[in-house]
C-alpha cells in the first residue's frame, strides 16, 4: 500500500527526442538523482536508440548501427526509464498536459523537447529521388547506400562541416566525390578565405573535387551520368546521386503546433534556464533558440541538457548563457580548427597569419584591438596548436611578447602554455564541462592516478581531445603538491616497464640477473619486477620459460604451465586452434579426463578445460596428451581464447 | 662450492639453540631462487633456496598453508626482497610473508610458522 | 581463439573464418605480452564469434577482412574499434604483427589493450598512423621482432617432458610420494569438484571421498 501511495505522488517527465542531446539529458537526469522524483517516458521517432551522429560517416567504414549507439541496449530499462522507439509525437496537448502519439496519449507534469533539427534542402527544380538525398540519420545513410549501388559519381551540395563529412561517406562507398558550395569557400562559417582555400587544396589532394561559388539552379536528366546539375553561366556537373547538406533547420513543428513562442528564424524560444514560454516545457539542443541563436554543435546541446537535468532533479544549476562555437575536428583526415572571432570581424582587431604553401597549411591568430588577448583563430592542417590557443582565448591569458610564436612552427624552446598559467575556471574538458578547478579538487582529495582521475571527473572520456592537456594539468598539480610522480616499477628498478623493454631490446639482455646487475638495485628482485622482466624476456627472445634461469621469474601458473585454482589444484587447457578439433583428439582429451577424474568444462574461448589435477599429476597428464594436443598457454599472459 | 660450513637461516631468535637437526631432503631437491615443499612429520614445509645472499647461500623453511585461501600453496609463490627482508608472495592472493619470521606484511594478524633450516653438505636439515 | 564456422558451412559466411583463425592462432601462440590477449574471427557481419569484444577482432567482408582492435569483455567492457577495412590476408597479418609488437613495446605492466588504447595519447588516429602509415618508421622492426617469436615457437610442455631436471619440480612433496592430504573433492552432477569448508566434516580425514 505504502509503495503505491508514494508512487502516486511521483510526477511524470516526458522527453521528446532520443538523439545525442536527448540521451545526454536522460543520462544526466539519472546521475543527478532525478528518478527519485519522476517517472520518465522518452519518445524517439527513429527505430534505433540514440546514436553518435558525429561519427556517422563511419557507418560506411564498417561500423554498424549498434556500435554507434550512445549506450548499452539495456541502459534505459535498467534504470526503469520507459523508452518508446519508433514513436513519433504528433501533438502536445498543453491544456490536458498530454503528448499524443499514434499509439495513444501520455500525460506529463514536465516536458522536455529535444527534437533536434532537420536538413535544409533548397527548393531546386528537378531535385527528387536519388538527386534529393540528405545526410542526417541512419535511415538517410541506408538510402544513400542503396542509391550508390551501380553509381560512379556522387555530389554533395554544401561545403560545411556536415557536407564534408557526407563527402567522406560517399568516398567510403567507392564513389568519385564532389562538393558544391554556394559560398566562395569551404566551411564559410568557421574559416576565413585563406583557411577555406587551404582546406580546399588539402581535400582535393585526397581526391574529392571541390566547386565553390556555385549555385545549383536546376537538376535535369544527364547524358553520361543519371543527372545533370545546372549552375549559373551555363556551367554544369553530371552525377548519379546528389546529397544535400546545405544547413540545418530547427525541428520546431511541435512547438508551433502547441503555440509556444517561436523565434523569427525558427526554433522554440528558451530563456537562460532553457524554459520555453510554457513554464512546464523545456527545450534543449538544436530545436531551441536562445537569444536568437540556434547551436548546431553537440557541446552546447549537452550544456543545455545538464542545465535542465539539474533543475528538474532539484539540484543547483548554472544558467545557460550562450556557448562557445569553437571547434576542432578532422574532416576527411584533415585537421580543422576554428576559435571565436575567426574572421577578425571585431573592429580594430589585428591578425597574424602563417601560410605553408608547400603543405597547404594555414594558421591565423586574431588579437584584440588593445593587443592584449587572443579573440579568434583558424587552423587548417595541424590542430596541435588548438588547445593552447583556446585556453588563451577563453581565459583572457596575457599574450607572450611575440604573439606570432603561438602559431609559428614549433621548434625547441618555443613557448608552450604551462598548466600553471591556466586559471581555475579554465575548461579542460568541454564534453563533460570539467574545469581545472575540478581537477585540482580531485588531486586535493588524494587522487594520484590519471585513470582514477578520468573515472572521477569524467574528463577526457568524451571525444578525448583534451587528454594531453589533462595529463599536463594533472602532473603539474601533483608536482605542485610535492607528490613526486614516481614511475619506478618497484624498489629494484627505477624504470617503467616500457623503459625496461627498451633496455632489454637495445642491450640484448637475456637474464634477470644481468638486468638487475646493470640497471637495478639489490640482488633478488620481487614479485612485481620478476614476472614483468620474465614476460619482456619472453616477448623479446622467446626462450623456454622452464629454463633454470627463467623459472624463478614466473608467476606460479607459468612455472607449472597450468592454472592454479582456489584449492591449489590445477586446470589444464590444451590448445584447440580456432576451436576446431577432430573426434580422435576429443577422445584423447576424454580418456585423460576420465583416467584422472578431471572436472571437464567447455571454455568461452572454444577450448576444453580440465580441472582438479594435482601438481605431481601434471607431467603424467601431459605425457598422455602431448601426442594429440599442445599447450594452450591459458596460464600465461599470452594469446588465448 | 663452499657449503661445508653450514649456515643458519631462520631468525627465530627466541630459540637460542635450534635443534636437534633432522634431515628433510637433499640439496638436489631444491630449486635455486624458488620453492619446493617437503613433508615433515605431518606438517607441510615450504623450502626456499637462495644461493647468493649477503650471507652466502641460505635456505628458508616456512609453513606451506596459505591462511587466506586455506590451500597448501605457499611453496609455489615468488621469492623476493622488500625493504631489506626476504619475503614470499602467496600465489593466489599475492599477500607477502617474511621468510625470516613468518609475519604477513599486509596483515599483522596473519603469521606463518617458520623453522630453522640449514644445508649440511648435500642434505637439507630442519630444526623443530 | 574464437571463430565461427565461416563460409565453409554457413550460408551467410563470406570468408573462411576457421581457416583464418587457425593461421592467426598458430602464428601468435606462445607470444608473451604485458597481459592476456584474446582473438576472434567472424565469417560475416553477423559476428557470431563476437570479435568486437576482443583485443584483436577480425570480421570477414565481401572484399577481405575488417580488423578491430582493443576491445574487451570482462570487468570493464569496451567495444573494439574499427582499425582497417577490407584487408587481404597478408596485410591483415602484417597489421596484427605490428599492432601486437607495438603494444608489447609500449604498454604498462598488466595493462590490457583496451586500457592501453585509452591511455595512448593521440588515440586511435595515432595508432593508425604508427601501424598503417608507419609514421615512426618502426614497421619493419616490429615485423621482424614478431617473426623471431613465430620462428622460435616451441610447445613448453613438449620441451619440459623431455627434460627430467625440469620435471623435478612437479612433485607435491620432494621427500614423500603422497598427494596433498588437504585436497578434498565431492561429486556433483557426475563430476568431482572441490569440497566446501562446510562439507569437510563429512569426509574421513585420511582418505578422499570419491
Amino acid at each position: 500500500m505504502t509503495a503505491n501511495d508514494t508512487r502516486n505522488k511521483r510526477d511524470t517527465l516526458v522527453v521528446i527526442g532520443n538523439g545525442m542531446v536527448g540521451h545526454h539529458f536522460v543520462e544526466q537526469f539519472i546521475e543527478q538523482g532525478g528518478l527519485d522524483r519522476y517517472d520518465v517516458h522518452v519518445f524517439g521517432e527513429e527505430p534505433m536508440r540514440a546514436y553518435d551522429r558525429v561519427h556517422l560517416s563511419e557507418y560506411f567504414g564498417g561500423r554498424d548501427a549498434e556500435s554507434l549507439a550512445m549506450c548499452e541496449a539495456d541502459f534505459y530499462e535498467r534504470d526503469g526509464v520507459n523508452l518508446h522507439l519508433g514513436a513519433q509525437v504528433v501533438e502536445i496537448d498543453r491544456a490536458q498536459q498530454e503528448v499524443v502519439t499514434a499509439q495513444g496519449r501520455q500525460p506529463y507534469d514536465q516536458l522536455v523537447l529535444a527534437t533536434g533539427s532537420y536538413p535544409f534542402v533548397p527548393p531546386i527544380p528537378g531535385a527528387e529521388g536519388n538527386s534529393r538525398l540528405v545526410y542526417r540519420t541512419l535511415e538517410d545513410l541506408d538510402a544513400i547506400r542503396a542509391a550508390s549501388a551501380g553509381a560512379r559519381r556522387g555530389v554533395v551540395v554544401g561545403g560545411g562541416l556536415l557536407g564534408l563529412e557526407a563527402a567522406n561517406a560517399l568516398k567510403s562507398l567507392g564513389l568519385e566525390a564532389h562538393v558544391v558550395e554556394f559560398a566562395p569557400r569551404l566551411m564559410p562559417v568557421q574559416l576565413d578565405a585563406e583557411g577555406g582555400a587551404a582546406l580546399k587544396a588539402q581535400i582535393e589532394a585526397l581526391g574529392v573535387s571541390v566547386h565553390v561559388s556555385r549555385a545549383t539552379q536546376a537538376i535535369v536528366a544527364g547524358e553520361e551520368y543519371a543527372y545533370r546539375m545546372n549552375f549559373q553561366d551555363d556551367e554544369f556537373l553530371e552525377t548519379d546521386i546528389v546529397v544535400f547538406s546545405a544547413g540545418i533547420r530547427p525541428q520546431d513543428a511541435l512547438g508551433r503546433q502547441a503555440e509556444l513562442e517561436i523565434a523569427e528564424r525558427g526554433g522554440v524560444v528558451v530563456d537562460n534556464h532553457c524554459r520555453t514560454s510554457d513554464s512546464n516545457i523545456f527545450a534543449i539542443g538544436e530545436c531551441a533558440s536562445w537569444n536568437g541563436s540556434i547551436f548546431g554543435l553537440v557541446a552546447p546541446g549537452y550544456t543545455m541538457a545538464r542545465c535542465v537535468a539539474a533543475q528538474l532533479a532539484g539540484k543547483p544549476c548554472e544558467a545557460f548563457t550562450g556557448a562557445d562555437m569553437s571547434t576542432k575536428l578532422k574532416l576527411l583526415g584533415v585537421d580543422v580548427g576554428s576559435i571565436g572571432d575567426a574572421h577578425g570581424a571585431t573592429p580594430g582587431s589585428v591578425s597574424y597569419r602563417f601560410i605553408d604553401e608547400a603543405n597547404a597549411g594555414y594558421r591565423r591568430l586574431v588579437i584584440s584591438p588593445d593587443g592584449k588577448q587572443v579573440i579568434g583563430a583558424v587552423l587548417v592542417g595541424d590542430n596541435s596548436y588548438y588547445d593552447t590557443l583556446l585556453q588563451y582565448a577563453q581565459n583572457g591569458i596575457k599574450l607572450p611578447q611575440d604573439p606570432s610564436s603561438l602559431i609559428m612552427p614549433v621548434s625547441d624552446g618555443a613557448p608552450v602554455l604551462g598548466a600553471d598559467a591556466l586559471p581555475d575556471t579554465a575548461t579542460i574538458c568541454s564534453c563533460h564541462n570539467v574545469s581545472k578547478g575540478a581537477v585540482c579538487c580531485a588531486v586535493d582529495e588524494g587522487c594520484t592516478d590519471l585513470a582514477e582521475l578520468k573515472g572521477q571527473t569524467k574528463a577526457a572520456t568524451g571525444c578525448g581531445g583534451c587528454a594531453a592537456l589533462l595529463k599536463q594539468v594533472f602532473e603539474h598539480e601533483l608536482t605542485a603538491r610535492g607528490v613526486e610522480v614516481d614511475k619506478s616499477l618497484c624498489e629494484h628498478f627505477p624504470y617503467t616497464r616500457q623503459e625496461l623493454y627498451g633496455i632489454i631490446r637495445v642491450e640484448g639482455i637475456e637474464t634477470f640477473d644481468e638486468l638487475l646487475k646493470t640497471h637495478g638495485r639489490g640482488h633478488i628482485g620481487c614479485d612485481i619486477c620478476k614476472p614483468v622482466v620474465g614476460s619482456i624476456l619472453a616477448s623479446c627472445w622467446n626462450k623456454p620459460i622452464t629454463d633454470p634461469a627463467l623459472v624463478p621469474l614466473q608467476d606460479t601458473n607459468d612455472t607449472f604451465m597450468a592454472n592454479m585454482q582456489k584449492n591449489g589444484t590445477y586446470s589444464v587447457v590444451p590448445r584447440v586452434p580456432g576451436g576446431e578439433i577432430t573426434p580422435e583428439k576429443l577422445i584423447v582429451l576424454g580418456e585423460v579426463a576420465k583416467k584422472y577424474d578431471l572436472y571437464t568444462k567447455i571454455t568461452g574461448g572454444q577450448r576444453i578445460d580440465l580441472f582438479g589435477a594435482e601438481l605431481h599429476q601434471l607431467p603424467d597428464i601431459w605425457s598422455e596428451l602431448i601426442e594429440a594436443v599442445r599447450t594452450g598457454h591459458a596460464y600465461g599472459k599470452s594469446v588465448r581464447t | 662450492m663452499s657449503q661445508a660450513n653450514a649456515v643458519r637461516m631462520s631468525s627465530a631468535q627466541l630459540a637460542p639453540q635450534p635443534g636437534p637437526w633432522q634431515v628433510l631432503c637433499s640439496r638436489d631437491d631444491l630449486v635455486a631462487n624458488s620453492g619446493v615443499v617437503a613433508w615433515f612429520d605431518g606438517a607441510q614445509v615450504a623450502l626456499f633456496y637462495l644461493p647468493e645472499t649477503e650471507q652466502g647461500e641460505q635456505v628458508f623453511a616456512i609453513e606451506n598453508r596459505d591462511p587466506k585461501s586455506g590451500a597448501n600453496v605457499i611453496g609455489r609463490g615468488i621469492v623476493g626482497r622488500i625493504k631489506d627482508e626476504y619475503v614470499i608472495a602467496a600465489p593466489l592472493y599475492k599477500q607477502h610473508f617474511s621468510l625470516e619470521d613468518g609475519r604477513c606484511l599486509e596483515d599483522s594478524e596473519q603469521y606463518l610458522r617458520v623453522w630453522s633450516a640449514r644445508l649440511n653438505g648435500d642434505l637439507v636439515e630442519i630444526a623443530a | 581463439m574464437k571463430s565461427c564456422v565461416g563460409s565453409t558451412w554457413c550460408r551467410y559466411g563470406v570468408q573462411d573464418s576457421v581457416g583464418m583463425s587457425l593461421v592467426l592462432e598458430n602464428r601468435y601462440k606462445g607470444l608473451r605480452s604485458p597481459h592476456k590477449l584474446k582473438f576472434a574471427v567472424s565469417g560475416c557481419t553477423r559476428e557470431c564469434a563476437e570479435a568486437q569484444s576482443k583485443d584483436v577482432g577480425v570480421i570477414a567482408t565481401d572484399k577481405g577482412w575488417n580488423l578491430y582492435v582493443c576491445g574487451n569483455g570482462g570487468m570493464r567492457p569496451r567495444h573494439a574499434e574499427l582499425f582497417a577495412t577490407d584487408l587481404d590476408d597478408k596485410t591483415l597479418i602484417r597489421y596484427i604483427d605490428r599492432f601486437l609488437m607495438f603494444y608489447i613495446r609500449t604498454a604498462d605492466k598488466l595493462q590490457r589493450t583496451s586500457v592501453w588504447r585509452e591511455s595512448l595519447e593521440g588515440g586511435l588516429e595515432y595508432l593508425k598512423e604508427v601501424i598503417i602509415d608507419d609514421s615512426l618508421g618502426l614497421a619493419e622492426e616490429l615485423e621482424a621482432q614478431m617473426q623471431h617469436v613465430v620462428d622460435t615457437y616451441e610447445c613448453e610442455w613438449a620441451n619440459a617432458l623431455q627434460d627430467p631436471e625440469k620435471l623435478k619440480r612437479f612433485r607435491t612433496f620432494v621427500n614423500d610420494e603422497r598427494g596433498d592430504p588437504d585436497i578434498h573433492f565431492v561429486k556433483e552432477r557426475g563430476q568431482r569438484r572441490p569440497a566446501r569448508a562446510s562439507e569437510l566434516h563429512l569426509i574421513p580425514v585420511t582418505e578422499e571421498a570419491l
